[in-house]
């Protein structure tokens, strides 16, 4: 299970880090009750400060992806959160479908795209 | 002549070991060869087999010159010229071959980029998630026990206290180095999980077992001090064989996980494959501003080194090499005292000798006894101090004088030993034995006349 960082990205690194969690928990790389590397270990091998990595995993905690056991550390929430879509979120969309369209995409072109990528996650 | 021998035959080892550690470089493990990542399908390429051939010669050639001038030293009969040749051979040695390699690795990385093999571009970093494990701590235990003996070795012997507790809170730096030297980072080089875990397990097992064996050598050395610090050439060739046994062990350990690497990674078969070059300068040097931590472990065997993007990166690579510099210029200094004018003198109430390094005074009102020796006291040891061909100073030791403290040319008798009332003993001698029997005669004037 890769998971990969870009230093030069504008999404903050802490934010990668918690895409990553929840991208392999889509995949089903990540089930429920797997346990997350710890804090030290994850900082150890990627080079990532600690508090940096502390952060996302505060972030997945409260937006319900994991939990933190006591003797298991953090592990991936058996309840995963039941995500309402926002109006944020359909706005971020809204604008993606509206570049591949001004780009000369077809509808049946964006849905296969879609599909492709629901299934894969 | 015995330790010129000595002395010089460490650059045969040194050299030797470079040389093979060269060799080594240029195999695959882990996809890289001089410090440069390659796909698997390029490995086996005629452009790379030929400059990694070309480097190979280069390195073989410069080896031979390097153990020829080794052997040559060795018949260098002037003490100060053979130290100050040593230092000039000590920096071509632990510096030459690494510039060759630097060369290598610029020409491998610049292929790498013109045949558009590379993959990565050093603002990414990939981590495989499965492959981490568990770092266990080295059980505090095992380091205890020449931790022990040690101490027993002080209690047993205080006149060489110095000695074991150099020895004690060395064995101490031996544990803490194999706990917080090592960076806890897997081995992953590809995305087959199972071989980067056990590679990590070689790797975490070897780094402790070095330090552990480097904490019993340690120990051994306390023990053979104990008992042959009235044998010094017993006590020597002892201190050397440990020290070529410890050697061997860790180099010996560096060149069997080099070997595992290799051979555990040779046919692996990746889509995916770890590349870091962009953080290695020259294959040698890691620098990762993204990179948090102080330490990161080389790429390839045991050994760990700094991220020189940090702050105190770049001062300990600074440290080490004034360290590396004045290495040399230290064995230099040691040999221009070897030759150094001693400085024998009554003025006034007192008697002085100096060297460059040293100097002893002693008040005459605080004499006891003086006497003028034909010959080194017997059972003379070092204790503190430097033991030269032609120049012995510092704190030592001999028979029925614990407490001695001398400047003498060993080859130039007579001596002027000195007992004060405090029961100290002071043995002086110039390099001119008349000067040192008239000194003496006034000596014996100046303490009648008190």
């Amino acid at each position: 299970m890769i998971w990969k960082f870009d230093f030069e990205s504008e999404t903050p690194i802490y934010m990668q880090i918690r895409n990553q969690v929840v991208l392999s928990v889509s995949k089903g790389e990540l089930k429920p009750g797997d346990k997350l590397p710890t804090v030290r270990a994850l900082s150890d091998e990627s080079g990532i400060n600690m508090m940096t990595v502390s952060k996302a995993y505060q972030l997945l905690k409260t937006e319900g992806y994991v939990v933190a056991e006591r003797r298991s550390g953090t592990v991936v929430s058996s309840k995963l959160p039941k995500c309402e879509v926002s109006d944020d979120t359909t706005e971020r969309l809204g604008l993606i479908l509206a570049e591949m369209k001004i780009s000369g995409m077809s509808k049946a072109e964006i849905l296969s795209i879609c599909e492709k990528l629901i299934e894969e996650k | 002549m015995i330790t010129n021998i000595i002395m010089w035959s460490v650059f045969l080892i040194i050299n030797i070991i470079s040389y093979y550690q060269f060799k080594n470089e240029m195999k695959f493990k882990k996809n890289i060869a001089m410090g440069v990542t390659f796909p698997k399908d390029v490995q086996g390429s005629e452009e790379i087999k030929t400059i990694l051939s070309k480097y190979g010669k280069l390195c073989k050639n410069i080896t031979a010159v390097l153990l020829v001038l080794s052997i040559a030293g060795m018949f260098i009969t002037d003490f100060s010229l053979s130290m100050i040749m040593w230092g000039i051979m000590f920096l071509l040695s632990i510096s030459v071959i690494n510039v060759v390699y630097g060369f290598c690795n610029i020409e491998l990385k610049k292929l790498k980029e013109e045949k558009g093999w590379k993959i990565t571009s050093g603002k990414t970093v990939e981590v495989d998630i499965k492959a981490f494990i568990e770092f266990k701590k080295p059980s505090v235990i095992y380091f205890l026990i020449p931790l022990i003996i040690s101490v027993i070795c002080l209690f047993l012997d205080k006149d060489m206290w110095i000695v074991h507790f150099t020895s004690i809170i060395s064995e101490i730096l031996m544990y803490l180095g194999a706990v917080y030297l090592y960076r806890r980072k897997s081995e992953s080089f590809d995305e087959n999980t199972e071989l980067s875990k056990k590679l990590t397990q070689i790797r975490l097992n070897a780094w402790n077992k070095i330090w552990l064996m480097s904490a019993y050598t340690i120990a051994l050395m306390s023990i053979e001090f104990l008992f042959l610090k009235n044998n010094p050439i017993i006590l020597t060739i002892l201190t050397v064989i440990i020290a070529v046994i410890m050697a061997v062990f860790a180099v010996g350990t560096e060149f069997y996980v080099r070997k595992l690497q290799e051979k555990l990674t040779e046919n692996s078969e990746n889509t995916w494959y770890k590349d870091e070059d962009d953080y290695w300068l020259f294959g040698t040097f890691y620098y990762n501003p993204n990179d948090s931590h102080l330490l990161a472990n080389n790429r390839t065997g045991v050994n760990t080194t700094v991220n020189l993007a940090k702050p105190m990166g770049k001062v300990l690579i600074i440290v080490f090499a004034i360290l590396i510099i004045f290495c040399p210029i230290l064995v230099g200094s040691l040999a221009l005292e070897n030759k150094a004018d001693i400085k024998l003198q009554i003025s006034g109430e007192e008697i002085s000798c100096n060297v460059i390094s040293s100097k002893y005074k002693v008040e005459i009102a605080d004499i006891e006894e003086t006497e003028l020796l034909e010959k080194l006291p017997k059972g003379l040891y070092r204790v503190a101090g430097s033991g030269m061909p032609d120049l012995y100073s510092g704190r030592f030791s001999a028979k029925d004088m614990n407490n001695l403290k001398l400047i003498v040319d060993p080859n130039t008798a007579p001596y002027i030993l000195i007992k004060t009332k405090e029961n100290i003993y002071y043995l002086f001698g110039s390099r001119d034995s008349e000067y040192t029997e008239q000194v003496y005669e006034q000596l014996h004037k100046a303490m009648t006349n008190e």
